[in-house]
């Protein structure tokens, strides 16, 4: 009886670690900073694609209720306070002081086709009609998807979820609907919040969750992070990898406040009010930050990014110091209060997870998506000199910087990082080496990586693949004064 | 250090390949940066797509929804169909009935089935709300070997996996040979909280099995225990 109270117990914890949202990005996922960056043929190569700051980034919000009891039960959140709740959760982003950012509830949603204005979004057919075409070929034009609205939507009762085929767990989802290819700047976003995770009904086995409601609010304040543009980032993983492997740990105010809002999980560490702590961590703001920067001078009420904020600037190399890593997370913690002003970047963040390739072709020198196996993400640089850069933008003082691997687990929605999914860091690296991170300026900071495996065996290498003349065995022998003369 | 590349990867080796050919008598003679940083980024390239490669192939479904995690018993209960097989069609289709869904159809060629019932094949249709899954069709392909655990279908035709992520299994083979399955997550929180659950059931496990639930590790599992875990959780639901 004892050891079934344990594990009633032991099963409430889990229960509660179960509260561990699995954060999903909206769209292509280029984390560790930017939820997406530019390639070839969408937006500007390199460049994160974010929203046109120079005007408020207006968002609509559904008239109908948060949340609503099944069957046509009482209401439990009324729209008022939904509509309150959603403007809290952007303010958050937008009351970043060095964020360049004004998010505006611009009113209740646009007609659209049969769908009146200010209307409730109620059923499969008013949300796909508000969300418009996916396909992009015919978007009505107040859509999200033909870029005229930015919809905020409550699925009060979960109806829609259903209807959707989505299993009762999905807390809800945000959505890219339209961005500008060649300026790659975001013109339309959505969000819909599953109103049935908070209808006060706590009955698992009639599939109906309950989250608190700093829970939920967390929940989405993490997807509007992504509705704005911000990936995912990893640190103080250690409490994660505790939690899923079942031992004992405990989360301090220094692991709650320093765990970013954008880590891929969320309710490792107690819901952020719960703890009264911060929403946005100084990893989300510094991004954040850098990704909408103040200029110089500020405008009233602001901080310029430039007076608040240094960077942390180099490339992660394997051990022969020459060849760039990809993919291998970098924290940079401060020397006074490391688990929570911290900030982080992957490296080769603005590069693509995947290059693809057109030898293969039918016709490499046309490549279509019909006659090619691999064209590869049209998100991300093809530029060689970012494969494992990383900047980490960081409050003036002094930090160390260690590296680590992206876990294993985060992939596909909730990636960290270009690469999907991710690699294990190819070596370590140790330093109590101290960087000081001046406002305005950049440090620069390479890391060689000790013990990565060597490129290739000795019998491999760069020079091999070269269409030299000589025969396999002189071309080693060639290699090999190359080195002994460099 | 020789390693295997699967058959699939070779097409995206031969274009690094070429790059590194490009590097030496192009790029190093146009322009002032030595051939030997432009060989060394190549090579990262190089061992970024091998590493990619080899850590799988991707299964990028679901890029957009915020998910409770859920342990395989809840998966399994909560579903409607456990299938074992081989994807054999992906197709993206307009939505027979709703405007403006896009949806995407699967078809599974059965090598067991689990839960539920299906001969033959199995198609399902899973609805796509994001613009990226609309080009990755959720990263199913012909030719995926898969365990998919289905939540019950809507009443419009649509489906998606137990968890989404979680009740999605890719099938591969281990160092071993034995075949492993990895979810969406890794298997991360697969079994957490699940032995005090089978207990109170009373069920029993074989020894092996009873020590992959107790010593959970992130990444692949056999695939012969989570099927025969798959299959003892369900004849206990079949059974109520």
């Amino acid at each position: 009886m004892r050891h079934r109270a344990n594990n009633a117990f032991l099963w409430k914890r889990a229960t509660a670690i179960l509260l561990s949202l699995l954060l999903s990005p909206t769209g292509m996922t280029y984390a560790g900073g930017p939820l997406t960056v530019g390639g070839p043929t969408e937006g500007v190569s390199g460049v994160p694609l974010l929203w046109d700051n120079t005007t408020p980034i207006a968002y609509r919000v559904d008239g109908g209720p948060l949340s609503q009891q099944p069957n046509g039960g009482p209401v439990v959140i009324d729209n008022t306070t939904g509509v309150a709740r959603v403007n809290q959760l952007f303010a958050y982003w937008s009351a970043v002081p060095t964020a360049n950012l004004t998010l505006t509830n611009a009113g209740g949603l646009f007609a659209v086709g049969s769908f009146p204005a200010n209307g409730d979004v109620k059923t499969v057919n008013d949300f796909l009609t508000v969300a418009g075409d996916v396909s992009g070929q015919a978007p009505d034009p107040n859509s999200c998807n033909g870029g005229g609205q930015s919809p905020i939507i409550f699925d009060a009762d979960g109806t829609i979820f259903d209807g959707l085929g989505l299993p009762p767990e999905v807390i809800g989802f945000a959505f890219q609907c339209a961005f500008n290819p060649t300026t790659g700047k975001v013109i339309s976003a959505g969000a819909i919040l599953n109103g049935r995770f908070q209808d006060g009904i706590n009955n698992p086995s009639a599939n109906n969750f309950e989250l608190t409601k700093d829970e939920f609010d967390q929940a989405f304040a993490h997807e509007f992070g992504h509705f704005l543009g911000l990936g995912h980032s990893q640190i103080n993983v250690d409490l994660f990898l505790d939690a899923i492997n079942s031992k004992p740990y405990t989360c301090t105010t220094d692991d709650t406040a320093g765990m970013p809002l954008m880590f891929p999980v969320l309710g490792i560490c107690p819901a952020k009010l719960t703890a009264g702590v911060p929403m946005i961590g100084v990893d989300d703001a510094a991004w954040m930050s850098k990704l909408y920067p103040v200029p110089s001078p500020a405008p009233s009420g602001k901080t310029s990014f430039i007076t608040a904020y240094g960077t942390v600037s180099g490339t992660i190399f394997f051990s022969d110091g020459v060849t760039p890593a990809q993919g291998v997370n970098v924290i940079a913690r401060s020397t006074n209060a490391p688990r929570r002003n911290t900030a982080s970047a992957v490296s080769g963040y603005l590069f693509t997870g995947n290059p693809g390739q057109t030898v293969t072709c039918v016709n490499p020198a046309a490549p279509t998506p019909q006659t090619c196996s691999n064209l590869g993400d049209p998100f991300g640089s093809r530029d060689p000199a970012l494969i494992g850069h990383f900047e980490i933008p960081l409050p003036p003082g002094t930090y160390t910087l260690q590296v680590e691997s992206v876990f294993a687990g985060f992939a596909a929605g909730s990636s960290v990082g270009s690469l999907d999914p991710p690699i294990p860091a190819p070596g370590t690296y140790s330093s109590t080496a101290t960087v000081s991170v001046t406002a305005g300026a950049t440090t620069a900071f390479n890391i060689t990586l000790q013990g990565t495996q060597p490129r290739f065996d000795a019998f491999e290498s760069a020079a091999l693949q070269s269409p030299y003349l000589r025969a396999i065995w002189l071309r080693r022998e060639q290699l090999i004064m190359e080195r002994q003369t460099t | 250090m020789r390693l295997p590349i699967p058959s699939s990867c070779r097409d995206a080796l031969l274009f690094v390949f070429f790059l590194a050919f490009c590097s030496d008598r192009g790029a190093a003679q146009t322009t002032n940066i030595p051939p030997r940083i432009i060989r060394s980024q190549v090579f990262a390239i190089l061992t970024l797509c091998i590493c990619t490669l080899l850590s799988g192939l991707p299964l990028c479904a679901q890029s957009n929804a915020i998910t409770l995690p859920r342990n395989l018993g809840e998966l399994v209960l909560e579903s409607e169909t456990v299938v074992q097989g081989w994807v054999t069609s992906v197709a993206l289709e307009p939505h027979p009935q709703l405007k403006n869904l896009m949806t995407v159809v699967v078809t599974i060629r059965v090598e067991d089935i689990l839960k539920g019932n299906s001969a033959g094949s199995y198609t399902f249709r899973q609805a796509v709300v994001d613009r990226k899954d609309l080009r990755e069709k959720f990263g199913y392909r012909a030719g995926q070997h898969v365990l998919m655990i289905l939540y019950k279908t809507s009443q419009f035709g649509l489906a998606s996996p137990a968890g989404m992520e979680q009740g999605r299994f890719r099938i591969e083979s281990g160092s071993n040979g034995r075949l492993v399955a990895t979810n969406g997550y890794r298997n991360a929180g697969l079994f957490r909280g699940l032995d005090s659950q089978l207990k109170t059931k009373g069920l029993r496990l074989d020894q092996e099995t009873q020590a992959m639930i107790l010593r959970p590790v992130v990444g692949p599992i056999p695939l012969e225990h989570l099927k025969s875990l798959i299959r003892t959780i369900s004849a206990t639901n079949s059974t109520k």
